[in-house]
């Protein structure tokens, strides 16, 4: 079974005219959309459904969700319209898997916010594994989940690789491996990216992600910049070199996804550029050699889904608590005294440990959708 | 994967109807989103799907627009 080059597409114009010529070339072996960002719109233009449509019909189509907000301890009335949602799309496109990212919003609307890591407990285990079957249900496909970019000290990075492993290892659930997330925590930690790539869940590992960044300055991260994941420039080279020795490593690999934002790519520059990921990324995908690889994903029972959602209010409080505390401080350094004043101090979240650099980050996207 | 002619038309024709003057990434940057909303005729987060005011996020992990992540 071969490995698909595949682009992250969705109804974003300055995207579909930078993929069109690779579509023309017939060089996309899949496409990945983000079917919930259409969830509010009435009318999908028919040029955008038929390209959903083509490669549905191949078995090609796969869908990356981004509000259902896996790791959010409460449960919204708008979490299960997402999922009626999702069953009635995926009756309308046919889907070969659905992922989405670990973590929960910030921010008070549910389709507003940033993805925020949440401490590794035995309570957010539970909620984790409900959340992911219930998507698992309405899906009806197999489900994964993405690694975080964002952690907050560097024993987080690795806690994060062992949790991902105890949600999805139960099931037929399987991890999206982002190469350019785990770049972020290589540079933001000072770890060897090739160390974080031996302490991955490789095994569970069916998609790779490629995007490329952006440098924010700070004095307390290495060489003083924070790298963040904002995919509006080009894939690094060291990324390219991770996914050249990683490929061997996953035996259940299928898809290796290029994403860019579309307003990052308005010039012709930026949108030849992005081709010419692309055709790296395939050149890397076609020449690897996958002695090991299993034709299909390893049959096993979904998890079985309890009447009612698992919920902890104490965790939920303490999610909100966050939230609130990053969204109304006015620098880093309130957040972070009123953080070691808070219920948080001393607990699971382990403020105490969080690097200053990586504070200033989460507290900068908590400001900026709260 | 080899896609149909008229179907590759189709999308050319449309991305080309659909295109519209926007903002440029600095203004974007520094607009308070709640100030964008849909029927703004700034037209500041246009190229957008859903026109709306989080429609634009080029920060950490996805944005909720277009849903890169």
């Amino acid at each position: 079974m071969s490995v698909l080059p595949t682009v992250a597409v969705n109804l974003e114009v300055n995207l579909l005219r930078t993929v069109l010529p690779l579509l023309n070339e017939g060089a996309v072996g899949a496409i990945e959309w983000s079917y919930d960002a259409l969830f509010g719109v009435r009318e999908i233009p028919s040029y955008f459904t038929g390209l959903l449509d083509a490669f549905a019909q191949s078995q090609r189509l796969i869908g990356h969700g981004i509000y259902f907000s896996v790791c959010s301890a409460g449960w919204r009335r708008e979490q299960s319209a997402y999922l009626e949602q999702l069953r009635a799309l995926r009756r309308r496109f046919p889907m070969e898997q659905v992922t989405e990212h670990f973590g929960f919003f910030t921010g008070a609307d549910f389709h507003r916010g940033a993805p925020i890591a949440p401490p590794f407990t035995t309570t957010l285990l539970r909620i984790a594994r409900d959340r992911m079957a219930r998507l698992r249900e309405a899906a009806d496909c197999p489900v994964g989940l993405e690694n975080l970019a964002l952690s907050y000290a560097r024993d987080d990075v690795f806690r994060q690789y062992a949790f991902l492993e105890e949600v999805l290892g139960f099931t037929d659930g399987f991890l999206i491996l982002d190469l350019h997330n785990l770049y972020c925590q290589a540079h933001n930690f000072d770890i060897s990216p090739d160390r974080l790539v031996d302490r991955y869940p490789l095994h569970l590992v069916r998609e790779i992600h490629l995007s490329g960044g952006s440098w924010a300055p700070h004095p307390g991260a290495p060489e003083g910049k924070v790298r963040r994941d904002t995919h509006d420039a080009a894939v690094p080279t060291e990324v390219f070199r991770l996914l050249r020795t990683v490929i061997p490593r996953c035996p259940l690999l299928r898809y290796v996804t290029l994403e860019q934002l579309g307003p990052a790519l308005k010039t012709e520059e930026a949108g030849a550029q992005f081709r010419a990921d692309f055709q790296a990324m395939s050149a890397i995908c076609g020449t690897a050699a996958f002695p090991g690889r299993s034709a299909v994903h390893p049959p096993t029972e979904p998890e079985p889904i309890s009447a009612l959602p698992v919920v902890d209010h104490p965790l939920a409080r303490e999610q909100t608590l966050l939230s609130t505390i990053l969204e109304s401080s006015e620098s880093a350094a309130t957040a972070r005294d009123r953080l070691l004043r808070s219920a948080l101090a001393g607990s699971a979240w382990r403020i105490e440990e969080w690097e200053p650099h990586m504070l200033h980050t989460v507290w900068s996207i908590a400001r900026k959708w709260r | 994967m080899k896609l149909d002619k008229d179907l590759l038309k189709s999308i050319a024709l449309g991305v080309t109807l659909c295109a519209v003057t926007s903002c440029s990434e600095e203004e974007k940057m520094a607009l308070d989103p709640d100030d964008c909303v849909p029927g703004c005729e700034k037209k500041c987060v246009g190229e957008c799907i859903n026109k709306a005011a989080d429609s634009y996020t080029p920060d950490y992990g996805y944005c909720p627009g277009c849903g890169m992540g």
